[in-house]
C-alpha cells in the first residue's frame, strides 16, 4: 500500500496558543493613526556603544513597526549601526533580538500601537556560537 | 539496579538523596545523589527522569571522586611570572577573591573601552550550564568572539549543521523503539558518550534485543560496532564515498526511492536553470517545478505535489526564460559516477558489500508503508543512517554528512516512525501553557528554518557572508561554527588578509583546555601566549590553565545550581516516543570548598564591577525568553537563584519555581506522537540539492578573490561528493598508516582523566591508554603487542606511545583513544597516561575545511620503533 506524504497529513497540529505573560498589545486611542508614537529605546551591549545616553527617545508614525525603530536609528547612528542589526539585504540579523514593552517582535514590519505612555523598545545582539 | 522507587527523600537531615544533574560529559543525565553527613557517599541515576532513564555509565558514579580530588583549585591565584610557555612555571601566589576581581575588572574594563571584541570568551563544551551565562555575559560586554575549544571544533562543525538543515536538531539518531535497521557512520548514539547518552544506552539495548539490525561503519571496531550485527571497516574519511555509492545502487540499480516523500517533502522537484539556481517565478520569486499536468512550470505552492515532475528537461519559455531540470534529475546524474566499484576504490568496502548494504537499507525501508501510533497514522520508514564525530571530523566533513543523510531522505526516513530523528525538533510546549512551544517552518522558498536553535544564528537562512568581525572570521564562513583560526599558525596571515580591525587580547577561559583539545601543542601555545591577559575559570590546574594570569576555583557540578540542565530540548533530551518531556535542575549537593565560588555568581558580579549589569539583564531576558512578571528589570542586582526562580516560573508557572524544583527535581509530560513524527505535519521542505551554497560561495569569493584568498568552489557544489583529505593525498614514503582518534566511553574529552575510578577503569582496558594498531599491519612492521612507538606526521610532528595489536581496526589505521596524555603537574592521575593525539593536528588554513572550518583531524603517520624497543 503506497501513501503519499502529503496524504498522511491532517490539517496542522500545532500547539494550542502559548499563553504569555505580557497582557494583549495596548490597543489605547492614545496614540491613534497618524499620530506620533512616543518610543524610548534601549540598546544593550555593542549597541550602546553607539549611543550616548540610553534611552534613545524617539517619536514615529503610529501604528509603529519595529523596522521603523531599526530605520531611524539607523539614521541617527550610521553605518555602524546598521551594519551591526542588518544585513547587506537590509534585513533584520536573526541574532538582534528586539522587544516591544516585554514581549519579543519577530515580524519587523508587525504594527504596534502604543498606549499613552511612551513605548518601551529593547534591542540586544546574541550572537555566541555552541558546539559539542 | 537498586530499587530508588520507595527512598524516602528527607529522612533525616543527615541523609539525604539529591536530585541533580551530572556534568562528567555534555549528557547531563540526571542523578540523585546520596549525602550522608555532609558527605556525599553515592551517585546514582534518576529513575523518575527522561534523561538517563536511572541509568548512568561509569563517568557519572564516578562523579564524587573528581568533586573530592584533592587536586581541585580552591584559591584564586596570580601569575608572578610574566612568561608563558609549555615549559613556563607561572610561579602561582595565592590572592584574594577581591584582588582578583580588581585586576580582571580593571582590563576587561580596559578592553571595553577601547574594543570589546578584544575580548574572546572560551568555555568547555561539558559543562551546558555555562551556556547562558557566557551568552549573557559577552552579549552584554559587547564581543562576538566566543570559543568552543577542541570540544566544539572537533565535534560539530558539519553535525550540527546537517541536522539542522535536515532535521531541525542538533544531532541525529535512529528511532530506538520502531527502527530495523540502523547504519552508523562514526557515530556511537546509545553506545558511548554523546547527547543523552545515559537514555540512549537503554533505548539501543532493548532495540537490539527487539532484532533491530545495526550496521556500523568505522575504521575502529569498539563501543558501537562491538555491540553491531555488522562492523563495516572502511578507510578513515571516506564515508560519503560509501553513502553516494550506497546512493547510487538504490537510485540507479534498483530504483527504489520514495517519490511521494521527494515530491511533497524536499526541493527535489524544484527547477534547476544552467546557473545551478533555481529557475524561479518572476512574479512572485518563488522556485518553479514542472507540473506535469499542464505541462507548465508553475510556483511550487501552487501545484500539487503529486503533480511535481522528478526527473526530464524543460523548457521554461516565458516565465523562465531557460530550460530546467528538476533537482532530482541532477541527483540523479550526479550519482551516475558514485558506483560502487569507485566506492570501494576510496573506501575499502568491496563493492558486493555495498550493494548488498543498500539493498538491505532500501528494502527494510518498506516506502510507501504506514504504522499507527497512539491512534494517529503516520509514515513507517524503520531505517536510518546516522553520523556523528567520526564522519565530521575531516576537511570533508560537510559532503560525508550530506552524503549519509541523503541516504535517509531518498528513501523518505527522516522524523517518522522507525526512521532517523532529529534530537525533538517540535514540541507542543508545556500542556498547561503552550509555552516552550516549538516547530519547524519554511521560509519563503518553502525550506525548512528549525523551530529552535542552540545559538542565535540558524543553520538556514544561511547569513550573508561579510568581511568578517569575528577573530575566528566565521561571520564570513557562514556555514560554520567553531573556528581553528583562533589558534592556528596563520591566524595573523588571515587576520591581515581579511583587514580583521583588532587583535584578541584578553581571553576568559571557562573550563576548556584547550591546549589539549584543539590541535597541536605549539601552535595553541603560542595563541594563548599571545594574549595580553588571560584569566581562567577552572576545577583543575589544567595545562591551559597553567597560562592564566589569574585562575579561579570553580565550583563542580555537586556544588552548583542550573535551572535548564537538558533545555533546548534538541540538545540531550532523548528523542522518540520511548522518553517524555522532562525539564531537570542542577541543584547544590554540597557546598563550595575553601574559596571557591560559582562561575555563574562570578560571571555576575564581574557585570556589576563593569557597571553592565542593565546589559545583561537585557541578556538574560533575551537568552531565556522572559516575560512580564519574570521579566528582569533595568540594572538591578539579582542573583542567579533569582534568575533561575524566574526561568522556571517563566515556563512552568507561578507555584513552580526554584523552590518547587528543589523539592521536586523535574517536571515531566508525555510526548505525542505528532511531536516526535512532525515531519507530515509540517509543511517544509528539505534542500536534497544545496542551491543556496551558489550564491554563497559567489559572495564569498567577491569579499575573498580580490584580497588574495582563494576559496576552493568544489566545496561549494549544491550536490555531495568524495573530496580527499590531505591524508589521502600523501605520497610520502613509509607513511602507510591513517591515524585518528576516538571517543573512549571511559573519558570526556580530557577532564575525565584525571579521576582515579575511571583511570584505574582504563588502565584496564587494552584500548583506553594505547595505540590500536591492526594485527597483521603491526606484524608486518615487526611490531609487538605493547612495544613503544612514534608516530609521525608528514610535517615531522611525533607522538609516543604503546601498541595494542587488534583485528577491531581497519588495516590502515592507526586508532587512539580519547584526549589523553596529559602532561602538566596539576591533575597528577591524568598525567603521563594515554597518548596525546592533537598533537599530530595541524593548525592551519590548509588543514581546515574551506566551508565549514572542520579541522581535519586524519592524518597520514609513519610508525618506528621507539630506541628502547627497537634494541
Amino acid at each position: 500500500m503506497n501513501i503519499r506524504w502529503d496524504a498522511v497529513a491532517t490539517p496542522s497540529r500545532r500547539a494550542a496558543k502559548v499563553q504569555t505573560w505580557v497582557g494583549d498589545v495596548i490597543d489605547d486611542p492614545g496614540a491613534g493613526e497618524g499620530e506620533a508614537a512616543r518610543i524610548n529605546v534601549w540598546l544593550y551591549g555593542t549597541l550602546a556603544m553607539d549611543v550616548a545616553e540610553r534611552p534613545v527617545r524617539l517619536q514615529l508614525p503610529a501604528p509603529f513597526s519595529t523596522d521603523m525603530v531599526i530605520r531611524e536609528l539607523g539614521r541617527r547612528l550610521g553605518d555602524a549601526f546598521r551594519e551591526r542589526v542588518l544585513d547587506a539585504d537590509g534585513r533584520k540579523l536573526c541574532y538582534c533580538r528586539i522587544f516591544v514593552d516585554g514581549a519579543e517582535v519577530e515580524d519587523p514590519m508587525q504594527p504596534i500601537r502604543a498606549g499613552a505612555a511612551p513605548a518601551t523598545v529593547e534591542m540586544i545582539l546574541l550572537t555566541a556560537i555552541e558546539g559539542g | 539496579m537498586t530499587d530508588l522507587s520507595d527512598i524516602v527523600r528527607n529522612t533525616s537531615q543527615n541523609d539525604e538523596w539529591v536530585s541533580t544533574s551530572c556534568a562528567l560529559c555534555y549528557g547531563s543525565c540526571s542523578i540523585l545523589a546520596h549525602r550522608v553527613d555532609g558527605v556525599v557517599v553515592k551517585i546514582e541515576g534518576n529513575p523518575e527522569s527522561s534523561v538517563g532513564k536511572g541509568r548512568l555509565c561509569g563517568k557519572g558514579v564516578s562523579g564524587i571522586m573528581t568533586h573530592y580530588d584533592p587536586n581541585r583549585l580552591t584559591v584564586p591565584l596570580r601569575r608572578t611570572n610574566p612568561k608563558k610557555g609549555l615549559d613556563e612555571d607561572p610561579g602561582w601566589k595565592e590572592i584574594t577573591w577581591d584582588e582578583a576581581l580588581d585586576e580582571i575588572t580593571a582590563q576587561l574594563r580596559r578592553v571595553r573601552e577601547d574594543d570589546p571584541r578584544k575580548l574572546v570568551a572560551q568555555r568547555t563544551t561539558t559543562v551546558t550550564a555555562a551556556r547562558i551565562p557566557f551568552v549573557t555575559f559577552i552579549a552584554a560586554f559587547g564581543t562576538p568572539n566566543m570559543s568552543m575549544a577542541g570540544g566544539g571544533l572537533h565535534c560539530g562543525n558539519a553535525a550540527h549543521l546537517l541536522s539542522g538543515v535536515m532535521h531541525a536538531s542538533w544531532s541525529i539518531v535512529p528511532d530506538f523503539e520502531y527502527c530495523n535497521y540502523a547504519i552508523y557512520f562514526g557515530a556511537s548514539k546509545g553506545h558511548g558518550a554523546g547527547h543523552a547518552s545515559g537514555s540512549n544506552m537503554k533505548l539501543a539495548a532493548d532495540a537490539r534485543a527487539r532484532g533491530m539490525k545495526m550496521v556500523v561503519v568505522d575504521p575502529m571496531c569498539n563501543f558501537a560496532a562491538a555491540k553491531a550485527s555488522e562492523w563495516v571497516p572502511l578507510r578513515v574519511g571516506t564515508d560519503a564515498a560509501l553513502a553516494l555509492a550506497m546512493a547510487h545502487v538504490m537510485v540507479h540499480e534498483l530504483g527504489m526511492y520514495d517519490a511521494a516523500y521527494l515530491q511533497a517533502k524536499t526541493n527535489a522537484p524544484y527547477l534547476i536553470g544552467p546557473d545551478k539556481c533555481y529557475v524561479r517565478d518572476p512574479a512572485t520569486g518563488k522556485p518553479m517545478v514542472w507540473d506535469l499536468k499542464v505541462g507548465a512550470a508553475r510556483p511550487f505552492g501552487e501545484v500539487e505535489a503529486a503533480d511535481m515532475a522528478l526527473d526530464g528537461e524543460y523548457d521554461t519559455g516565458e516565465i523562465g526564460g531557460v530550460r530546467a531540470t528538476p533537482a532530482f534529475a541532477l541527483l540523479r546524474e550526479h550519482l551516475r559516477k558514485h558506483t560502487p566499484e569507485w566506492g570501494e576504490k576510496i573506501s575499502t568496502v568491496p563493492a558486493a558489500n555495498i550493494r548488498r548494504l543498500a539493498r538491505e537499507f532500501a528494502q527494510e525501508a518498506r516506502i510507501g508503508s504506514t504504522i499507527v501510533v497512539d491512534g494517529v497514522t503516520l509514515p513507517y520508514r524503520p531505517v536510518a543512517a546516522i553520523a556523528f564525530r567520526g564522519s565530521q571530523g575531516h576537511m570533508n566533513s560537510l559532503y560525508n554528512f550530506f552524503a549519509i543523510d541523503l541516504l535517509n531522505h531518498l528513501v523518505g526516513a527522516a522524523d517518522v516512525v522507525g526512521s532517523c530523528l532529529g534530537f525533538n525538533p517540535a514540541s507542543n510546549g508545556f500542556p498547561e501553557n503552550g509555552r516552550l512551544a516549538y516547530m519547524p517552518y519554511p521560509d519563503d522558498d518553502g525550506l525548512m528554518i528549525p523551530g529552535t536553535w542552540m545559538g542565535y544564528h540558524m543553520p538556514y537562512p544561511v547569513a550573508e557572508p561579510r568581511l568578517p568581525q569575528k577573530a575566528g572570521l566565521q561571520d564570513f564562513f557562514v556555514m560554520s561554527l567553531n573556528t581553528p583560526y583562533l589558534d592556528s599558525d596563520d591566524r595573523e596571515e588571515l587576520w591581515e588578509k581579511f583587514e580583521l580591525p583588532y587583535r584578541p587580547e584578553v581571553m576568559l577561559n571557562f573550563g576548556a583546555n584547550s591546549l589539549m583539545s584543539v590541535g597541536n601543542r605549539d601552535a595553541v601555545a603560542k595563541a594563548l601566549a599571545d594574549y595580553k591577559f588571560m584569566v581562567s575559570i577552572d576545577l583543575f590546574e589544567t595545562e591551559t590553565t597553567r597560562f592564566a594570569d589569574i585562575v579561579l576555583p570553580d565550583c563542580g557540578h555537586l556544588q552548583t545550581l542550573d535551572s535548564r540542565s537538558n533545555y533546548p530540548f534538541i540538545f540531550s533530551l532523548p528523542a522518540g516516543m520511548g522518553s517524555e518531556w522532562c525539564w531537570p535542575i542542577r541543584q547544590p549537593v554540597l557546598p563550595p570548598v575553601g574559596e571557591q565560588r560559582r562561575f555563574q555568581d562570578v560571571m555576575l558580579e564581574l557585570g556589576d564591577r563593569l557597571g553592565i549589569r542593565a546589559d545583561m539583564n537585557a541578556a538574560y531576558n533575551a537568552a531565556m525568553n522572559l516575560e512580564g512578571p519574570y521579566r528582569l528589570q533595568g540594572d538591578r542586582k539579582y542573583s542567579f537563584e533569582e534568575i533561575c526562580d524566574a526561568d522556571l516560573k517563566n515556563n512552568f508557572g507561578p507555584e513552580r519555581g526554584l523552590d518547587w524544583f528543589k523539592e521536586n527535581g523535574l517536571i515531566k509530560w508525555p510526548k505525542k506522537p505528532e511531536e516526535v513524527y512532525w515531519r507530515p505535519f509540517a509543511d517544509v521542505r528539505v534542500p536534497v540539492y544545496w542551491e543556496f551554497l551558489v550564491p554563497v560561495f559567489e559572495k564569498m569569493d567577491a569579499i575573498a578573490a580580490p584580497r588574495g584568498i582563494k576559496i576552493p568552489s568544489e566545496y561549494y557544489e549544491p550536490l555531495p561528493d568524495f573530496l580527499p583529505c590531505l591524508s589521502h593525498c600523501c605520497q610520502k614514503p613509509g607513511f602507510d598508516l591513517y591515524a585518528f582518534y576516538y571517543r573512549d566511553v571511559l573519558h570526556t574529552n580530557s577532564f575525565t582523566m584525571e579521576n582515579p575510578w575511571l583511570d584505574e577503569a582504563a588502565q584496564l582496558d587494552p584500548f583506553s591508554y594505547t595505540v590500536a594498531i591492526h594485527a597483521e599491519t603491526g606484524r608486518k612492521k615487526g611490531l609487538k603487542d605493547g612495544a613503544r612507538i612514534w608516530i609521525e606526521n608528514e610535517k615531522g610532528r611525533k607522538v609516543a606511545g604503546r601498541v595494542h595489536l587488534t583485528e577491531a581496526i581497519h588495516p590502515e589505521g592507526l586508532g587512539v583513544a580519547a584526549c589523553a596524555g596529559h602532561w602538566g603537574d596539576g591533575m597528577p592521575i591524568a598525567k603521563g597516561k594515554g597518548v596525546f593525539f592533537n598533537d599530530l593536528l595541524e593548525l592551519d588554513w590548509e588543514h581546515s575545511s574551506p566551508i565549514n572550518l572542520s579541522l581535519d583531524l586524519c592524518a597520514r603517520v609513519k610508525v618506528t620503533l621507539a630506541e628502547e624497543d627497537a634494541k
